[in-house]
């Protein structure tokens, strides 16, 4: 088998997990208890796919690094729950992010 | 008690959809599409140093270039099409690059389920299309949206036009990625920048005992499962996310 029937299977089975429920929705009401758990599915996902994404990058950053990623993080949570702006707060994060970094490499 | 940007209709239609079948549904307005593209830059922004990793990535595996590249497209998902095309790249059965990829999307299956109640209305059509846009970023703007005042065709406008925005720009950085590996810039504050989105709407939109006790055990357990393969850690930590909010949820409802 070659890579492009292996992308399009690949694309295929992808596409039937997205499809499933939203196909089916019409046809089939969920049980009262997925349903009262779906609204969690938000945080929950964002979570984890947050600090999935923290594991990634702080494995490969020095101490200094994590440092800095922490103060963006501490501005960028407090930017979005004053604001409620998200580009603001992410902006606010990088700017903290990139002047910590340069803080931590210019430390003697 | 909602407490998070997830709030999921699941009984009455909405007040503007026309006749079951969808053919009554109204078209989302490019009013509503443009918002929906403005509302998903910071989130394009936030995917692309990662759509220039795997890029870059997917143009060094030793495998044809415009294969690699066409899973943005095929597959549409970041750790999936790195997953199929390493997994092929390695001399791996075929079967078990398409398994890996599956395997890494499983999530979707809750995605899916947590839209399916707003989209159940929607004509066939706009749910394959909708469907096949549905990727982290994408299902963060739907539920940011449905938990704000509109009707359904300007929150169906909203989904479709930032969905159809990210897949434009996910072609195109991945592009650049495979093909100018040169460009693609070694800077720790890019490298912050998916995890800074994510705290962003953390911090804004979780509100309440059952969501943060939800989004705590679903960060541990993510944190701690990192490591296992074919993103099996992501997808047990959104089950133990959910079960340890509804835990949390029963009991408040029990103490009040």
């Amino acid at each position: 088998m070659n890579l492009w029937l292996v992308l399009v299977l690949a694309g295929a089975g992808t596409l039937l997990l997205r499809l499933s429920f939203i196909l089916v929705g019409n046809a089939v009401r969920l049980p009262a208890v997925v349903d009262r758990a779906a609204d969690l599915v938000f945080p929950v996902t964002i979570a984890a796919i947050l600090a999935t994404s923290l594991r990634g990058v702080t494995t490969s950053f020095h101490t200094g690094q994590i440092v800095a990623l922490v103060l963006a993080a501490a501005a960028t949570a407090l930017v979005s729950r004053l604001t409620g702006s998200i580009i603001g707060a992410l902006a606010t994060g990088l700017a903290v992010m990139a002047a910590a970094s340069l803080a931590v490499t210019a430390l003697p | 008690m909602t407490t998070s940007a997830a709030v999921v209709h699941t009984q009455d239609p909405p007040a503007d959809l026309g006749s079951p079948s969808g053919a009554g549904s109204p078209a989302p307005t490019r009013r509503a599409l443009l918002a929906g593209a403005r509302g998903m830059v910071p989130l394009m922004l936030a995917v692309t140093p990662q759509g220039l990793t795997i890029g870059l990535a997917l143009g060094q595996t030793p495998t044809d270039h415009l294969a690699a590249w066409s899973a943005s497209w095929l597959i549409y998902s970041g750790s999936a099409q790195l997953a199929a095309v390493a997994t092929y790249g390695a001399g791996s059965a075929a079967a078990a690059a398409v398994l890996a990829a599956m395997a890494v999307n499983i999530r979707l299956l809750f995605y899916s389920a947590a839209l399916a109640p707003h989209w159940r209305h929607r004509s066939m059509r706009w749910r394959l299309l909708a469907g096949y846009l549905l990727v982290d970023p994408s299902f963060m703007l739907a539920q940011q949206r449905h938990d704000r005042p509109g009707s359904a065709g300007e929150k169906a406008g909203y989904y479709l036009g930032g969905g159809l925005l990210l897949w434009v720009w996910w072609q195109l950085v991945t592009a650049v990625g495979v093909l100018a590996p040169a460009v693609v810039p070694d800077a720790a504050w890019l490298a912050a920048a998916a995890p800074l989105c994510f705290v962003a709407i953390l911090a804004g939109k979780v509100r309440g005992r059952a969501a943060l006790a939800a989004a705590a055990a679903s960060a541990v357990a993510a944190f701690t499962l990192a490591a296992l393969p074919w993103g099996t850690g992501l997808a047990i930590a959104i089950v133990a996310g959910v079960w340890a909010g509804s835990i949390a949820r029963r009991r408040t409802e029990v103490s009040a």
